[in-house]
């Protein structure tokens, strides 16, 4: 999905910070409890905020059950790893080796993610799909190959309030990204009359003119988009997306996948106030 | 005159110039605003501009190189053309690895697809380097054939830069290659397995042990040649004799980056890139199997610099960098620090780099290359658009950084230290040799401590001791951030530094904690010694070293009657062994009956300071690394009043201070007059 080569341009600090953090928050932020062994006898276990603690187990006999009930005992933490280091080493290396050079990054490491699950030594509560910087790569890449045009761009807009908080856009060309942008990328001068998520057709005909294709977007409250993007659960990122549009803090306007608002050349941005 | 590194600056024709310089890639700019851009970059106070000189880039065909006649934009001449016009300098770094968020880390996509170039892991597998835009297989640097192919490139770049050499151009420095690192691969039994590699580590070990006998006794015995000793794959040594290959492998993976860059050195000196500096870059850690010191004594290479990309919230890692880099090398320098980020890492804003920004200094590094000056694709926060437009907040505190430097002839101070924490190397490689088999990256990512990635079996593996039988990583360690905590309440002027630092600067230190596990080499020992002896405070732990580089007994130790926790008395000065924990009390005591004091302190000893000396003036700086601000008062022997240089961006007036006041994450600097 993603290309080899794309185009990583306009990014403003201020948006990617906002951005970036919540998408790093799961990453790299999250608390996590592991447990270390080796051919099932247990070496170290470890909480990522209060440090060593006793073993549950000196053995562990079934990885997927010790990590259930180490996050049982540990419901504070977001997951329970239980991992076996020489194993994953050859787990990865088994995996890396049939593995196409020309795969998309997002799909080469969903790829090892799916193997490496599949390891006898390692345990992962709750067990999830593959997450890449908040973002579950399984769904996005169904969408993108079976419901995109040939050429379009993803717009995403985030609210505080009637405030535009963050925004990304990313172009697509056949299932490829092959842009990366964050709002800065559109004439300033014309952003800032978007107001609230009524700006929405607005918006859309604004990107469709500047990056010259087609854009549908996802218009959405900060609360609601941070709440999605922290969680860890892709069943649970659908209900929080299907309720804020049931509740219309949200606004997700796919018309573009449809053949819908036409060409990008032939739209006219149309401001909310004339609307 | 060919330019020499110093430790302040470059030696240009007999001018001592400091080494202040940004990053604009010409190859992602319209050409037609380069000459716009670089008088942006003059206009900010740098006289000197860097640039990746990317092979893969240039090449068009296997070794066919465009260098401006197809694509305007990768006319070097020209580019560098129009810096000398504007009397500026120069650095080149033309690879063969730049990273820089291409596609491909710069090498043609043709060397990336050739499996004969890929380094492989214990498995055998190609080790994908995961990073944005594109994962790709990492090349190994133990196979010649990879540096046989960059030769053309090189060769076909050498006259376009011989032409621009100082003293006729303005090119006054290149780098080689770039942040050599097994593509941050660091687990120790992860990388490199390849058929090349494994080929040199065999010579590798006869350079080391020279008879197969040697290698049979320090081994354990069955080798029949050298070719057929196997690299270690994990650590389950129940002995010396099966600790020995993990030592020796540990080494040899420090051997293989010291043997990359000198070879690619000689290539640099071969195609006539004499008369300047060569240097090279660490992407950020110094332990091993980095090895800044042994890189600039061993590889031809004149100097080492490491790079930072600092949030606010970490930004002391700075500190600790630039304090190491004034100790261990011969001209501290950080050869990419952050100005802005590349878009997979979390953005750092211009608030990060506001609260960074006199860290160098302050930690006593001499150069800096703001990384990236100029804006380009896959890069966010730079100070200078794409188009050569300022933006007002970020270039005004470039600016107003530059007038400082340049007013105070920064380049002319030098850093003062009273102690040093010193890491050594030999407990660097001891740890190294004990680490689980696994990748390190994803196991850190899920928030794994460095000491808990160490195998079990390695506490108490060297025995010793009751108190420090158990002594293992974690008890390393500990003692290290025991040490640490020590120092920082001591409010003495101190830095991180490892074996290989400048003996003339360990010999002016009161006080050096020596971190010790495993084993400790013969000539390592004679200087901690031969310090101690000088009226040095030497303190050693978690386990005091008893065998030497050969795994023999460590005969410079052996007849110290030692005891722990009470200083022994060693020709002038004294040596205190700390076995296990780090025992804080005992070390203070030793302390507080020496003369050795800070010659500066502060009411809140959670801030950092840092002292200075400059033409005679004593200089200070003050980081408040906490979220809220701070207060407190400065200490010091004799009356004195602070005199402000410096405040965030802006320049004080002569006001007088000795009660001081920082904002979150701000650091200030003043000058000390006595009065």
């Amino acid at each position: 999905m993603l290309s080899r080569d794309p185009r990583i341009d306009d990014i403003g600090d201020l948006s990617w910070e906002r951005l970036g953090g919540l998408a790093f928050a799961h990453e790299n932020l999250a608390r996590r409890v592991v447990l270390l062994h080796r051919k099932g006898r247990a070496l170290a276990c470890w909480d990522t905020q209060a440090g060593r603690l006793p073993l549950p187990a000196p053995k562990v006999e079934d990885a997927q059950a010790l990590a259930e009930s180490l996050k049982a005992a540990h419901p504070e933490a977001l997951e329970a790893w239980v991992v076996e280091p020489e194993a994953l080493r050859a787990d990865l290396a088994k995996a890396q080796m049939g593995l196409s050079l020309d795969l998309g990054l997002d799909v080469f490491l969903r790829h090892i993610w799916e193997h490496r699950m599949q390891g006898p030594g390692l345990g992962l509560a709750p067990r999830r799909e593959f997450m890449w910087y908040g973002l579950p790569m399984a769904r996005l890449q169904k969408f993108c190959d079976n419901l995109l045009p040939e050429r379009c761009c993803f717009t995403l807009a985030v609210f505080e309030g009637q405030e535009l908080w963050a925004g990304l856009l990313a172009e697509f060309e056949g299932p490829q990204l092959v842009g990366l942008h964050t709002l800065d990328a559109l004439p300033q001068a014309e952003l800032a009359s978007a107001q609230g998520i009524e700006a929405a057709p607005f918006l859309l005909a604004l990107v469709s003119n500047t990056l010259q294709r087609p854009a549908f977007g996802w218009f959405v409250q900060k609360d609601d988009f941070a709440a999605w993007m922290r969680c860890a659960d892709a069943e649970a990122k659908a209900e929080i997306f299907q309720r804020g549009i049931l509740e219309r803090r949200s606004h997700f306007d796919a018309a573009a996948l449809m053949g819908g608002p036409g060409r990008a050349e032939s739209l006219r941005p149309i401001p909310p106030s004339e609307g | 005159m060919p330019i020499k590194a110093r430790f302040n600056g470059l030696e240009i024709d007999g001018n001592l110039v400091p080494l202040i310089s940004g990053t604009m890639h010409y190859w992602r700019l319209d050409p037609a605003k380069w000459g716009e851009i670089l008088d942006r970059i003059a206009q900010l106070g740098f006289s000197m501009v860097e640039s990746y000189v990317p092979w893969g880039v240039h090449e068009t065909a296997p070794d066919e190189f465009d260098f401006g006649r197809k694509d305007p934009a990768l006319d070097l001449d020209r580019f560098l053309s129009l810096v000398a016009e504007r009397g500026m300098k120069a650095i080149l770094r033309p690879g063969p690895c730049i990273n820089a968020e291409v596609t491909w880390y710069g090498f043609p996509e043709r060397i990336i697809r050739d499996p004969q170039f890929w380094a492989l892991d214990a498995e055998g597998a190609p080790a994908y380097n995961p990073a944005l835009p594109a994962q790709f297989p990492a090349p190994s640097y133990a196979n010649p054939k990879l540096f046989e192919a960059y030769e053309p490139f090189l060769a076909a770049l050498a006259p376009l830069v011989q032409k621009h050499l100082h003293p006729a151009g303005p090119v006054v420095a290149l780098q080689v290659e770039n942040e050599t690192s097994y593509f941050f691969r660091q687990g120790t039994f992860d990388l490199d397995y390849s058929e090349p590699s494994l080929a040199l580590f065999r010579h590798f070990l006869e350079m080391k042990y020279r008879t197969l006998k040697a290698l049979n006794q320090a081994w354990g015995g069955g080798i029949k040649g050298f070719s057929e000793a196997q690299p270690p794959r994990v650590n389950a040594a129940t002995d010396l004799k099966g600790f020995a290959p993990c030592l020796d492998w540990a080494e040899y993976r420090e051997y293989q980056i010291l043997w990359a860059l000198s070879r690619l050195t000689e290539m640099f000196r071969q195609k006539g890139f004499e008369g300047v500096p060569l240097f090279h870059n660490l992407y950020s850690p110094f332990e091993t199997p980095y090895n800044l010191p042994e890189l600039e004594k061993d590889s031809g290479l004149d100097f080492c610099g490491i790079d930072a990309y600092p949030h606010a919230h970490n930004s002391g890692s700075v500190l600790d960098k630039a304090r190491y880099m004034a100790l261990c090398s011969r001209l501290p320098y950080f050869a990419e620090f952050t100005a802005g980020s590349w878009p997979s890492f979390p953005a750092i804003t211009e608030q990060d780099n506001r609260s960074s920004l006199l860290l160098p200094f302050m930690g006593g590094a001499r150069g800096v290359n703001y990384y990236m000056l100029v804006e380009r694709e896959r890069w966010l926060g730079s100070p200078i658009s794409r188009h050569g437009e300022l933006r007002e907040g970020r270039a005004d505190m470039y600016k107003s950084l530059n007038h400082f430097l340049k007013s105070q002839e920064w380049h002319l101070s030098s850093p003062q230290f009273q102690a040093a924490l010193l890491f050594t190397r030999e407990a660097q490689l001891s740890e190294a040799a004990f680490q689980m088999p696994g990748l390190r990256l994803p196991l850190a990512r899920l928030g794994l401590p460095e000491a808990l990635l160490g195998e079990p079996h390695a506490a108490g593996f060297f025995g010793g001791h009751e108190a420090e039988a158990q002594a293992g990583p974690e008890a390393l360690r500990g003692w290290l951030d025991g040490a640490r905590a020590f120092l920082r309440q001591s409010q003495l002027a101190w830095a991180p530094a490892d074996s290989g630092i400048d003996p003339a600067k360990l010999g002016r230190l009161g006080l050096v904690l020596a971190a010790c596990w495993g084993f400790l080499d013969e000539s390592t020992a004679k200087r901690l010694l031969a310090y101690a002896e000088n009226g040095g405070l030497l303190v050693l732990g978690p386990q005091r070293p008893r065998l030497n580089q050969k795994l023999e007994p460590l005969k410079s130790f052996e007849d110290l009657a030692l005891a722990p926790g009470k200083p022994l008395a060693y020709g002038d000065g004294k040596i205190l062994w700390l076995p296990g924990a780090f025992d804080a009390k005992a070390c203070q005591g030793m302390v507080n009956r020496s003369r050795l004091r800070p010659e500066l302190s502060l009411s809140d000893s959670s801030l950092d300071h840092g002292l200075h000396r400059l033409s005679g003036r004593m200089v200070l700086f003050i980081r408040n690394p906490h979220d809220e601000p701070r207060s407190c008062s400065v200490f010091k022997e004799g009356k004195f009043v602070l005199k402000p240089l410096w405040a965030g961006s802006k320049f004080l007036g002569a006001v007088e201070e000795r009660e001081v006041r920082l904002e979150p994450r701000e650091t200030r600097v003043w000058e000390v007059i006595p009065c």
